[in-house]
């Protein structure tokens, strides 16, 4: 309604100078006329009022869900279950949520605004620093994501192992690092439980093997035993009839009875048998008695209990102690053959573990031989175990004459719960728990050749100096090779 | 001459054996086989009488080699002696053996075996009858008894007490736990002589195997006699179980002779169940007259006792069944268990009058030579207190 205001005004100055002259109608149309106007400018101020209304109404509401939504993304980053710490460039802390302030045991304002180093061990920090330099001059984004692990220090000094997972955001001009953790200490210990449990559950299965190999000899070494105290007694008369020959004085014609006593004697001993078989009874046995010596030893050795840290191991003998172990496994389907590097230096290595990812490939080319032997049976398979030094490396290729891996599941065998056996024959954790051991507490690889039919050989292959790349000692404060989270 | 073939794959556990038994080569011809094949060549020359193997051999395994040994030679005794020590390898062969030693086995234990498997195939006159027996792997029980164990076993509480009682019921299923029992394997040092301690040594776990992966304990199917007869006979053997028990108790305090003649008394009747188990054989009991009554009695009582031998059951046992109507043959001189049954039996057989009957079937010679002929009237005393009201014996 534009010009308003004139029309009033106008009007209003109208009336002024007419009304003395004006007609009653006049008088009347002009006052209705300004009713109408009045009523017309009191709704539209009323629309005009509502609409500021309604606004600002509207800009209150954004601003409070803004708010809101603040409060619950700040709330969602506090109580995480994970830690969540992001730092600016210069590496300061811009926040800290509930679970890291537990972790560390730091209260945020202890931490906020300080450098990011105060909760890493001295020693670490620098490599830390080298690292994130390194990325922010790299730009790469290669590590986005993924979980490493570190090792983080308390507030009260402690020092932990954190799997920690950074990511870069950009906020316009300013780039932040968000890094979410958690405390690797109860995962660690889940770990060693589980390899302390397959490492029971593989010596319970191989329990009775193990007494079988045992057995075998006690019987044979008992029969012989036996036999020998019976050979003792046959030949007692002999040999009494021999001494009493011999006690005649010499001088004297010997007694002919006394020489009959001795041709009887040897008559009624069967003389030749004993002559032939007391000897191999005895060899025999000492061999029985050895085989068992063997056995022990060997659960010895792979029964020993090898601890978190890594040592010089002979392989060799590590592999021989393990092929003895497992006998029973692979002795009624398959020859064993080795074939090691006699200069093959020490490994240094973890021993339970691998002693245990070798005694799962021997197992399984076992298996799978007699897999092959069950569908179309013949003469025994064989198992073939290999060492050599390939320069920094050692190399053991476990090699059957088994079944072979069919294409489809080649990709899969190391994939946990994965498994082509029938129920009881194996978890399918055999593998997996060998890649892991392998590739991430050793930096070794393991790899498969395979021809379906022909059989499989499984090739491991570790640093002798326990570390990739960097001769010397290893370092178990940092290892960066990525950890992939077990779920 | 009794010929014995031993089967292993180690050779040196061959050669032990052949050194240990060599003193024994006079009355046993021993041949010995590396591996299941070549025993069966050797079987395939001339029968063997007892053949004791290896369990776990490559290429062909024990219990596949007995199983091939039953049904080519049935009447060959069937003993595994193995190294393995996990029940679950073991009970696969259960089926197919008589008897199961473990290694290392002494040599003591090893010649006893074999020397009371050798016993057991003089017994019997008859082959064909030796053949059936020796092929019976387990002998069948009452359907509602076995459906009673299928029941307990398959509740999640099972209990190894109720289960024995169940099977102590049963003659079938007590003469097998007991076969187990009676093998070094299974069993323990100390000897076990009742069913309900055979099942409580033998455990959930391997009554669980015999009953559902083994045909160790079955119900009888249709071709085989009916229900009461054998209720009769369970009935019957339990009640001379009692009497021959009560009587033992009163001539001797070791409880040892007196388990042996409840058990004796048990199992005197298995013969006729065992026999039974392919009717079209021979005829029932109640179709013969007296004079064939007599003989069919005999003839079952050496075929339990033949069967109870095969199974390494223990020796006073196998001989009171073997003689328990004709005990002049044994060479007793005082009471034994074999004396307990043959009176027992013989008492609980005769009209219950006022004073003591006159019993035909009572060996008074016997009697008189272990210095017993005057007990008569206590021993019938006791038999009379164990009858069961009304009971039809």
């Amino acid at each position: 309604m534009q010009g308003l205001p004139n029309d009033i005004s106008e009007l209003l100055a109208a009336v002024d100078v007419a009304t003395g002259d004006l007609d009653e109608t006049r008088d009347r149309e002009l006052r209705t006329r300004i009713t109408h106007l009045q009523a017309e400018l009191e709704t539209v101020k009323e629309s005009y009022t509502q609409s500021i209304i309604d606004a600002i109404e509207e800009r209150d509401r954004r601003l409070l869900q803004q708010q809101q939504n603040m409060f619950r993304l700040e709330a969602v980053m506090q109580l995480a279950a994970e830690g969540i710490v992001t730092i600016n460039e210069d590496e300061v802390i811009e926040t800290f949520n509930e679970v890291a302030g537990r972790i560390f045991g730091y209260a945020p304002h202890e931490v906020l605004g300080r450098s990011i180093s105060m909760l890493v061990p001295n020693r670490c920090a620098q490599r830390a620093d080298e690292s994130l330099a390194a990325y922010l001059k790299s730009g790469h984004r290669d590590t986005r994501g993924t979980y490493r692990e570190m090792t983080g220090q308390r507030r009260d000094g402690s020092e932990f192992r954190m799997e920690i997972a950074v990511s870069e955001v950009p906020l316009g001009s300013e780039r932040v690092f968000v890094g979410i953790f958690r405390d690797a200490t109860e995962r660690r210990r889940l770990e060693c439980q589980m390899v302390q449990s397959q490492k029971m559950e593989s010596v319970g299965q191989l329990a009775a093997g193990i007494a079988h190999e045992i057995n075998t000899p006690t019987q044979y070494v008992g029969d012989n035993m036996r036999f020998l105290e019976d050979a003792f007694r046959d030949l007692s008369p002999l040999l009494d009839a021999c001494k009493q020959l011999g006690a005649a004085d010499s001088a004297q014609r010997v007694a002919e009875d006394l020489v009959t006593n001795v041709v009887t004697a040897a008559k009624a001993t069967d003389l030749d048998y004993l002559m032939v078989e007391i000897p191999k009874a005895i060899d025999q046995s000492l061999d029985g008695v050895e085989r068992v010596n063997k056995i022990v030893r060997s659960m010895k050795d792979f029964s020993h209990p090898g601890g978190q840290t890594k040592q010089a191991v002979d392989l060799n003998r590590a592999l021989e102690s393990t092929l003895t172990v497992c006998r029973n496994e692979w002795k009624y389907v398959a020859d064993a053959v080795t074939d090691f590097d006699a200069n093959l230096p020490l490994v240094t290595c973890l021993p339970d573990e691998c002693n245990q990812v070798f005694l799962n490939l021997i197992i399984n080319a076992a298996h799978a031989i007699g897999d092959k032997l069950a569908a179309s049976p013949a003469e025994k398979g064989l198992i073939r175990v290999t060492t050599r030094r390939h320069g920094n490396w050692a190399e053991v290729r476990i090699c059957d004459t088994g079944t072979g891996i069919p294409e489809e599941f080649r990709r899969k065998i190391f994939d946990p719960f994965f498994t082509t056996k029938e129920v009881g024959r194996g978890t399918g954790q055999g593998l997996t728990i060998a890649r892991s051991v392998i590739t991430q507490k050793h930096g070794g690889t393991i790899d498969v050749e395979t021809e379906i039919g022909t059989g499989t050989t499984f090739i491991v292959r570790l640093p002798i100096s326990g570390e990739t790349g960097v001769p010397g000692k290893s370092d178990p404060d940092n290892s960066d090779s990525p950890t992939t989270r077990t779920q | 001459m009794k010929r014995i073939l031993f089967v292993d794959d180690e050779p040196n556990v061959l050669h032990g054996l052949e050194r240990m038994l060599r003193r024994l080569r006079q009355e046993w011809h021993m041949v010995y086989a590396e591996g299941g094949s070549k025993a069966l060549n050797y079987l395939a020359d001339s029968p063997f009488d007892v053949v004791m193997t290896d369990m776990r051999m490559p290429g062909m395994d024990g219990a596949e080699l007995l199983d091939e040994v039953m049904n080519l030679y049935p009447a060959t005794v069937r003993i595994i002696l193995s190294g393995q020590c996990d029940r679950q390898s073991v009970l696969k062969c259960v089926r197919p053996a008589h008897q199961f030693l473990t290694k290392p086995c002494p040599s003591e234990v090893i010649k006893s075996t074999v020397a009371q498997a050798c016993d057991s195939c003089d017994r019997m006159v008859d082959d064909r009858q030796k053949s059936l027996l020796s092929r019976i792997t387990s002998l069948s029980s009452d359907p509602s008894v076995y459906a009673d164990l299928v029941a307990e076993l398959e509740s999640p509480h099972a209990s190894i007490r109720v289960i024995a009682e169940i099977v102590s019921q049963d003659i079938g299923m007590s003469a097998k736990a007991l076969q187990l029992v009676s093998s070094s394997f299974f069993g323990s040092p100390r000897r076990v002589a009742h069913p309900t301690a055979a099942v409580e040594l033998l455990g959930l776990d391997t009554i669980k195997s015999l009953t559902f992966s083994s045909d160790a304990f079955k119900p009888f199917d249709r071709n085989e006699v009916e229900g009461p007869w054998r209720k009769r006979l369970l009935c019957h053997s339990l009640t001379v179980a009692r009497a021959a028990r009560a009587i033992a108790e009163t001539e001797s305090s070791d409880r040892e002779v007196a388990g042996d003649a409840w058990l004796a008394g048990f199992l005197h009747e298995v013969g006729s169940l065992a026999l039974a188990q392919s009717p079209h054989d021979r005829p029932l009991p109640q179709f013969l007259d007296e004079a064939e009554t007599a003989i069919a009695a005999e003839s079952n009582a050496k075929a339990g006792a033949y069967l109870l031998a095969l199974w390494g059951l223990p020796a006073p046992i196998v001989t009171a069944v073997a003689l328990q109507h004709s005990p002049g043959h044994a060479a007793d001189q005082s009471f034994t268990p074999l004396t307990a049954l043959h009176a027992a039996h013989a008492l609980l057989q005769g009209e219950t009058t006022a004073s003591i009957p006159a019993f035909n079937a009572i060996d008074m010679d016997y009697l008189r030579r272990i210095g017993c002929a005057n007990r008569l009237e206590p021993w019938f005393t006791k038999c009379q207190l164990v009858v069961p009201q009304g009971a039809v014996l």
